[in-house]
Order: C-alpha cells, then sequence, then structure tokens
C-alpha cells in the first residue's frame, strides 16, 4: 500500500560522503515503497554546520519533491543553538522533539502518511 | 596550559578530526553541553572555510585559563587568498562562494571572543574564545 511513512535515522558523524548516501538511500527507499512522510531521526548527531544543514535541506527538498511529507526530530540543544546563532534558515522545516511527536506532526500535516506500516532506514554504514 | 599539536585541514576527514578534537577539549575544559556543540560547530565551520577558500589551513586547540575560569581557544590559520574586505565578509549573507559571510558572524555571535586577521593574497587567522 502506498499509505506508509519512511524513518531515516543518521547515526553517525556527518560527512558529505556520508550525506550523499544518506540522501540516495532515502530517495531510493521512498520510491521503492511509494511512502508518503518522512521522519528524520536526527537524534545521533552531535555536530552539523551550515554546509551539513543545507545538505539535509536540500535533501529534505528532493523528498518533498517526490511527495512525501518530511519532518525532522530529535535535534540537540546545542545543535539547534548553533544553527540559529549560524543564521540557518530553518523557516521551510517541520521539526518535532522526538519520534513520538514526529508522527503527530506528521498525521497533522498528511493523515495518510502514518497509517499502515511503514519502513524504516537507519544509516549507519561507513563511507 | 599546553597546547594540542595544530591540525592540518586538507580534507574532510581531517576536519572531522579537528571537530572531534575540539568537542574532547571543550569537554575537559568543562564547557557546559550546548557550549561544547557550539564550539564543535565552529570549529567545523572555521575548517570548512579553510577548505572551501585556502584549501589546506590548520586548527589549533588549546585550553586556556584566566583568572580562574576556564575555556578553550580555538585558532584557524591558512595561507589562502585572505578576506578581501572583512568588514564585509562578516556581514549577515555576505559570501563570495557559499557560506562564509553567515559561518563567520555567526561565529561571532557563538563565541566569548572573536578576532579575524586577513591579508589579501597572505592568508587568514580566525581566533575564537569560549569561556566556561
Amino acid at each position: 500500500m502506498s499509505n506508509n511513512c519512511l524513518v531515516a535515522s543518521i547515526q553517525i558523524d556527518l560527512t558529505s560522503d556520508v550525506l550523499e548516501q544518506f540522501r540516495n538511500d532515502l530517495l531510493t527507499e521512498l520510491q521503492a515503497r511509494q511512502a508518503r512522510g518522512v521522519i528524520l531521526d536526527l537524534s545521533g548527531v552531535e555536530v552539523m554546520d551550515l554546509t551539513d544543514f543545507e545538505n539535509i535541506r536540500s535533501t529534505i527538498s528532493m523528498a518533498q519533491l517526490m511527495g512525501a511529507s518530511a519532518v525532522v526530530c530529535g535535534l540537540r540543544p546545542g545543535l539547534v543553538a548553533s544553527l540559529i546563532l549560524l543564521g540557518a534558515d530553518t523557516e521551510e522545516l517541520l521539526a518535532a522533539r522526538d519520534l513520538d511527536t514526529a508522527f503527530e506532526v506528521l498525521h497533522a500535516r498528511a493523515p495518510g502518511a502514518t497509517e499502515r506500516n511503514g519502513g524504516s532506514l537507519a544509516s549507519d554504514h561507513h563511507p | 596550559m599546553a597546547a594540542s599539536h595544530p591540525i592540518i585541514i586538507h580534507d574532510e576527514r581531517s576536519l572531522a578530526a579537528a571537530v572531534l578534537e575540539a568537542t574532547r577539549v571543550a569537554q575537559s575544559a568543562g564547557l557546559s553541553r550546548v557550549a561544547v556543540q557550539q564550539l564543535a560547530t565552529v570549529t567545523s565551520e572555521l575548517g570548512r572555510n579553510i577548505l572551501k577558500y585556502a584549501v589546506r589551513g590548520r586548527i589549533q586547540l588549546e585550553a586556556i585559563e584566566r583568572k580562574g575560569r576556564k575555556g578553550v581557544r580555538v585558532v584557524a590559520s591558512d595561507k589562502g587568498p585572505g578576506i578581501q574586505e572583512v568588514e564585509r565578509a562578516m556581514a549577515d549573507h555576505y559570501s563570495t562562494g557559499g557560506t562564509l559571510g553567515l559561518g563567520l558572524s555567526g561565529t561571532k555571535r557563538m563565541m566569548d571572543e572573536f578576532t579575524v586577521m586577513s591579508e589579501p593574497g597572505k592568508g587568514t587567522r580566525v581566533e575564537v574564545v569560549k569561556w566556561q
């Protein structure tokens, strides 16, 4: 069925290789599962600079262009403070504090996305 | 306080090593968790600028102490093209190739002390301090 949501989690330090692999995996899975929603769990990310942020933001735009609503969750306090003080453009991002809340946010946005069995994608591979 | 050896920044791997070392030094200096992440992010931004504009440079991390207060100093230096107009480069949204404008002014906002010295054609040196 097409009514599902993909949970993607990044649990290792960000490099452009990691982010590129993550993007490829995510977009491929989105299409394969015909997912209508994606939750990016970034709770395992310690440091994100502007370049990493822009990279993730374009991945989110790509997911949206494939018809999926996207929510980021689990951003750590220091990471959030850094991004905002660095001037990162976060206005169009949907965010939630944890996975449960992310599902709620997604459900409010795209009710169909949170029904039925979803899939998950963990980016813990090393480049 | 002993300074750690400078880390030569020449690729993403060496940048990651500098970020990790920044985290370690900041933790041992007793910075709060948020401050540790900010210092690590700043180190990453400074290293990115080196890679983007100078291709090669160095980052030196040092635990410091002044009047009984602990802190961490990060010095990022390179012999790259330098910044033509530092004032303009510091302005938000100014950049000659990416995120430098945002990065530098944001770095200043996050740190307690910030100094940038640059001479066109000679290189750039950015020094920041975050106190406990």
